[in-house]
């Protein structure tokens, strides 16, 4: 036990910058997130910049008709519109050329022009177009343009009126979903970086042949290992545990943080089961570095960890089904959509039940490659 | 030439080195490709958006708005799929999410939704354009001038144009791509530092043997220098080949720039590793802590973990920009292949050539320093 200790220390700089790497993500996440779904209507606002070198009375009321549903600003570094389109800083920019209210009038089209890499801006085209509609009609009605535009703007605010109906309370964008979230990524990481070395030590064939000839029985020694791993484990998994009960045990109700341990509970064995594979397998710090790595960061790309699994090709979705972290991460979201659990129980425990045969599914190739290791 | 082969070879033959500089970015782009190829689609696409329209109990069925929402198309796609249902087909339909929001016809139009977002905002936005619509022609039928707001509205004039977005590549995600050549560029760093360490006779038993052969210093030097700097600049050519052909990142255009600027990023990333190995003299393991910690943070401030990070820091501290390397070559791989801004380009060429610069002389001066220092030491010996 001992030794499975001193081991452990020796991993735990690099498990520190992982878990350093955890925090941040989740700190940097917590500011991202908002608060519960709104019940009402919310319109998605656009950033809208506009570049109005004509200042009349029709290019302001364009400006007020289009900020009364987006974000409008006048204040931005002409130079840097394409870098801003480019990243999604600004999703559609409006171009005002002097003379555009006279160009409007003559009937000509001209000194208007729009630019944007979204295609799903086509419906503010309609609804730009669909104001100088209803300016040529107020004109027609014998109005002068500045009364036109009044009219138009106050015509704006007939609205339909709007239901949400949704029954689910989503907290996707909660603190605690991050918390849950980033589980899946950093506990195979820290786990393969700090029980690789255990079992790279004590399953190196040297050390392997020299303490079976020792006083100690085969069933002692995997004894001791299998308790230093498992106190290694769950002293991590309660740690982060502590962690998320105190920073975001807010975001859930009691009921929900309990599956969510229990959810993480069943991960911390695939991971373990993971860890204790790869230390067996591969020789040295390095080689566990890059597994820890390629495997922690992979599972969480394909699995939806960093981005979400509706942002995922159709494919990678279906790939990710093979993975666990795939069904962890179902669980974590039936924990943040659903205010109460009581409905989802069943799919929920059917989860954990997928989660468990991985875990089991490793532990026993694991166990096959000792075993063919000892044979060899 | 022999040597530089030779060096080439032990190089190359280092497995932690080749999997950090050319294995582990290779696998970090399939994610990234794998992670991010669907969400421009998916958050930038226009699809056409499920409604249903359902009437109220004893009204008619509203005509005019089924005909309008049916008639408006982007282009040759049609904005809506209508499905004309009963109240409560509609309601199990939005609830099972094939339809993004009921639309109630009667004495007040109403719609529903399961839940905000873009789709509903259009869904609501052309509603009330209807609504709005038809108030006017309300109006015009009481003050008798109906026939000239038709006119005004059956006008096919179109007012507004259409300015096309002049990027090669128009997928904001390949920002992360960029990010990623610039972490293995300045991975080279590596190299770099493994070479420093082989001619510092404190540092290995490899360093102590090369410094007892007989053979002039700079010449050693530099064919390391040309032996990482090559590795370095085959990595980079299948980063870049790997992206194209296997991966197919819409990168831009690429012409023969790319490969300068390739060889540039190379040269960069090599010589930060002899600058941080020159300079540090400690353990290896500090120093390589050091030089993985500051590529990493020069690699987050260019937006490889934080995608908009880069352009967020040019609007608040556009200095930072300047001066950052990993932002340099992310920066000067948007302006080549993306925007085509051949200034922005060269400007940012130039400040990682004013870096490389820099680096060597730092390099030099430590070494020069500490040579100075040991001769003194053996003096007083």
């Amino acid at each position: 036990m001992k030794t499975v200790l001193k081991i452990t220390r020796k991993a735990l700089p690099s498990a520190c910058v992982y878990f350093g790497i955890f925090c941040a993500l989740m700190i940097a996440f917590s500011f991202l997130s908002g608060k519960e779904q709104e019940k009402n209507f919310q319109a998605t606002k656009l950033d809208i910049l506009v570049d109005d070198k004509d200042n009349s009375i029709l290019s302001e009321a364009l400006k007020t008709y289009l900020g009364k549903e987006n974000k409008v600003s006048e204040d931005f570094d002409r130079e840097l519109v394409s870098e801003l389109i480019f990243n999604g800083v600004a999703d559609y920019v409006v171009y005002i050329e002097d003379g555009f209210e006279e160009t409007f009038l003559s009937g000509e089209r001209g000194g208007l022009e729009r630019q944007s890499i979204r295609a799903n801006v086509a419906f503010l085209d309609e609804k730009v177009e669909v104001f100088f509609r209803y300016v040529r009609a107020e004109l027609a009605l014998g109005k002068t343009m500045e009364e036109a535009c009044d009219a138009v703007l106050a015509n704006c605010e007939k609205q339909a009126k709007t239901v949400v109906t949704t029954g689910k309370t989503q907290f996707l964008m909660a603190p605690g979903y991050y918390f849950f979230t980033y589980l899946a990524y950093i506990l195979p990481a820290i786990l393969i970086m700090v029980l690789g070395p255990i079992m790279y030590a004590f399953y190196k064939k040297d050390v392997k042949m020299r303490t079976d000839c020792g006083m100690v029985s085969v069933r002692k020694q995997n004894l001791v290992v299998v308790s230093g791993i498992a106190l290694v484990a769950m002293l991590l998994w309660a740690l982060l545990m502590i962690l998320g009960a105190v920073i975001y045990g807010g975001d859930f109700t009691v009921t929900s943080f309990l599956c969510g341990m229990l959810n993480s509970f069943l991960f911390l064995l695939v991971s373990v089961a993971i860890s204790v594979l790869i230390g067996v397998l591969v020789k040295g710090g390095d080689a566990l570095n890059g597994a820890s790595n390629l495997i922690g960061m992979g599972m969480a790309f394909i699995c939806g960890v960093f981005v979400p699994a509706e942002f995922l090709p159709d494919g990678v979705n279906k790939f990710a089904e093979f993975l666990p972290a795939s069904w962890y991460m179902k669980n974590v979201k039936l924990l943040c959509e659903e205010k109460s659990m009581a409905g989802q129980m069943g799919k929920f425990f059917e989860n954990c039940g997928i989660i468990t045969i991985f875990a089991v599914a490793i532990f026993s190739v694991f166990l096959v490659v000792v075993k063919r290791k000892k044979v060899a | 030439m022999i040597y530089y082969m030779y060096r080439v070879k032990r190089l190359f033959r280092n497995k932690t080195l080749f999997f950090w500089s050319i294995i582990f970015p290779l696998v970090l782009a399939t994610f990234f490709k794998l992670a991010f190829s669907s969400i421009t689609e998916k958050d930038w696409g226009f699809d056409t958006i499920a409604v249903a329209v359902t009437t109220e109990e004893g009204s008619g069925r509203d005509e005019m708005l089924i005909s309008f929402l049916e008639e408006m198309k982007n282009e040759e796609q049609a904005f809506f799929d209508v499905t004309e249902t009963d109240r409560e087909t509609a309601e199990r339909m939005l609830s099972e999410k094939e339809i993004t929001a009921v639309i109630v016809t009667g004495e007040e139009t109403s719609v529903m939704f399961r839940e905000n977002g873009l789709n509903s905002t259009v869904v609501k936005t052309v509603l009330d354009s209807y609504l709005q619509s038809k108030d006017i022609f309300i109006e015009a039928a009481m003050t008798g001038k109906l026939a000239q707001v038709t006119e005004a509205f059956s006008e096919e004039t179109e007012t507004l144009v259409i300015r096309e977005f002049k990027g090669a590549s128009k997928d904001p995600m390949i920002q992360y791509f960029q990010a990623l050549i610039a972490m293995a560029s300045l991975y080279g760093a590596m190299y770099g530092l493994m070479n420093t360490n082989e001619l510092n006779m404190n540092s290995t038993d490899v360093a102590a043997r090369r410094l007892a052969a007989p053979m002039r210093k700079l010449p050693t030097v530099l064919a390391d220098v040309a032996a990482a700097f090559t590795i370095q600049y085959v990595q980079f050519l299948i980063i870049i080949a790997y992206y194209l052909l296997v991966l197919k990142v819409d990168f831009g255009a690429v012409n023969g720039w790319l490969f300068f600027a390739g060889a540039v990023y190379s040269l960069f990333g090599v010589l930060i590793g002899y600058c941080i190995g020159s300079v540090i003299r400690q353990k290896e393991n500090l120093q390589n802590a050091i030089m993985m910690g500051t590529v990493m943070f020069s690699c987050f401030l260019a937006g490889l973990m934080v995608g908009n990070l880069r352009i967020t820091i040019e609007l608040s501290a556009p200095i930072v920009n300047r001066i950052n390397p990993a932002t340099l070559v992310a920066d000067s791989l948007q302006a080549l292949c993306v925007m085509g801004d051949m200034e922005r380009f060269a400007r940012c060429i130039v400040s990682i050539l004013i870096w490389c610069a820099g680096l060597v002389a730092v390099s030099v001066f430590a070494i020069g320093l500490r040579q100075r220092k040991e001769g003194r030491s053996v003096e007083k010996a």
